[in-house]
């Protein structure tokens, strides 16, 4: 399961999914920039917990607020 | 005084100066509107100026003041502010072809709290097309130019922003910090910048480029002058649900106090990669002012910030797809590549993947927290590791060449947006070719009252932030 995309898939999900006409050479460029940051996600998504929700990250940002300082 | 002296003055003492009636507001903004005029051929910082408006509105400032009303803390003050803060019914053209006859229908917060504290708005600045490149490039509007050498690119996205404060054509500007947008012109012209903690600042009726990790700062001269601008953007706004709910702290007042003790972490991985020797002296020096200030520097290793960049360009690219989705199917040619390029994998990017890339901000931020905060007070990094580069050093190509230059440029900034944490570009000193280098001063949530205490302190030790740029 370490297939990587390639041009052939993007040009595929631009026509079929996105409703969008990409050019071979831009594909292959777009399969390895969405390679590097799927991958980037797939990894750190072990992290990852079945309660997770987005509004965790502000409250936690609130958590973490700088005490008042003198 | 002459203008250029009356140019040179800081937000704070020109507010000062038209509060006690040492300076009119007609003649500061009349010597500001000239002197913008004079420097836009080379710069080309202002998408719009509007003379006449602006002196109507320092007239009635004059007046107010002449009345014995109460007044402002910006009251009088010229400012110019990157072009996209909308006004209702005023073109905002968000340095773009599709909105160059855009008029919104809503004012955003930001602007009215300027307004309210007397400012005076001179115009539109020069910015990335849809606030999406970190160099200052404008295929539309052309390009931004540096100040201390108009070969350099101006950093992006608000190049305008912080290439008219560093000229002296305004006494501040409002920019956005997506990625670096604020902090890479503050630092590549030598200016003040704040990315501030995600929810101090209201984002509201400003044009969007990634909305989770959108956010609003000023570009000064001064820290003083980013502090009083702050304090009169900040705070709950109803319109914006991700403000914070409370009232903005008093920052100019906590300039005040000191730093002794305070701990300094220099991170030993990922932000010094590739850094120029000038750039290391730089921080070298601006460390060593901060030791003298009592302050305990040490070295610290980061949760992987490239890891971190990944998970942020993820969100901003799949958000900016979004949005921009209509406009690329219909009118493609309407952008130029180096923005289209900036959110295409957006749309190949699945949907799972980028809400993958959102929960995982609050485990990444918890991290940082505890493996960095919970170790120093603050972090300090250089904001780029070389020199401005030049303008044609930087222009792409081709769309495969956008990657590598806004990483090269974005590194050190990008990171701190996905983590929602504040961060101030300060001058620390000029390359051995009199081009600006600066560090960022990065600190806990809600922390800009502690970073703009140090960072004011380091600015009284060293005069980079008054060098004027000979233009």
């Amino acid at each position: 399961m370490s297939d990587k995309p390639t041009s052939q898939l993007i040009r595929d999900h631009g026509r079929q999914i996105a409703r969008l006409d990409i050019a071979e050479q831009r594909a292959g460029e777009l399969a390895t920039e969405v390679d590097r940051l799927n991958s980037a996600v797939l990894e750190g998504a072990s992290r990852l917990d079945f309660n997770d929700e987005p509004a965790r990250f502000s409250a936690l940002l609130l958590a973490y607020r700088q005490a008042k300082i003198k | 005084m002459t203008d250029t002296g009356l140019l040179n003055l800081s937000l704070t003492e020109v507010a000062s100066a038209i509060r006690r009636k040492k300076l009119s507001s007609v003649e500061v903004t009349r010597a500001c509107l000239e002197h913008a005029a004079r420097v836009q051929p080379k710069l080309n910082c202002f998408i719009s100026l509007e003379a006449d408006e602006a002196l109507k509105a320092a007239r009635k400032a004059d007046q107010a003041l002449k009345r014995g009303s109460k007044v402002g803390p910006l009251h009088g003050v010229p400012l110019a502010h990157k072009d996209m803060f909308y006004r209702a019914g005023k073109i905002s053209t968000g340095g773009s072809k599709i909105l160059r006859e855009y008029r919104p229908k809503v004012t955003a917060t930001v602007v009215e709290r300027l307004a309210a504290a007397g400012a005076i708005w001179m115009g539109g600045l020069n910015m990335a097309e849809f606030a999406a490149n970190p160099t200052g490039h404008n295929d539309h509007w052309g390009h931004c130019r540096n100040p201390w050498n108009p070969a350099h690119m101006t950093g992006g996205s608000s190049s305008g922003s912080g290439s008219a404060v560093a000229a002296r054509a305004c006494y501040g500007a409002l920019g956005s910090d997506t990625g670096g947008s604020v902090r890479l012109p503050a630092a590549a012209c030598g200016v003040v910048g704040l990315k501030p903690t995600s929810g101090l600042i209201s984002r509201y009726g400003i044009l969007p480029r990634s909305w989770s990790q959108d956010t609003v700062g000023p570009l000064t001269r001064t820290v003083r002058d980013c502090a009083r601008v702050t304090r009169v953007i900040a705070g709950a706004d109803p319109k914006d649900p991700t403000c914070v709910a409370e009232p903005a702290a008093d920052y100019e007042r906590a300039l005040a106090g000191r730093i002794k003790g305070l701990r300094i972490g220099v991170p030993v991985n990922h932000y010094y990669d590739g850094a120029t020797d000038d750039v290391r002296k730089r921080m070298d020096e601006s460390l060593a002012v901060f030791r003298s200030l009592g302050a305990r520097v040490a070295e610290i290793k980061v949760p992987d910030p490239q890891e971190i960049f990944l998970l942020s360009s993820t969100v901003s690219q799949s958000e900016a797809a979004t949005m921009h989705g209509a406009w690329i199917r219909t009118r493609p040619q309407d952008y130029s590549f180096y923005v289209r390029s900036r959110m295409e994998a957006g749309f190949h990017i699945p949907a799972t993947a980028y809400l993958q890339a959102i929960n995982l901000r609050a485990h990444l931020l918890d991290e940082f927290m505890r493996e960095v905060y919970g170790k120093v007070d603050f972090l300090h990094t250089p904001v780029m590791v070389m020199p401005p580069p030049t303008i044609a050093e930087t222009e792409p190509k081709a769309a495969g060449d956008v990657a590598g230059i806004v990483s090269r440029i974005t590194r050190n900034t990008r990171p701190t947006n996905y983590l929602g944490l504040p961060a101030l570009s300060v001058p620390a000193g000029f390359s051995k070719s009199g081009l600006p280098i600066a560090f960022q001063l990065m600190g806990r949530p809600f922390s800009e009252a502690l970073i703009f205490r140090a960072a004011h302190l380091y600015q009284q030790e060293t005069d980079w932030h008054s060098r004027m740029p000979s233009l």
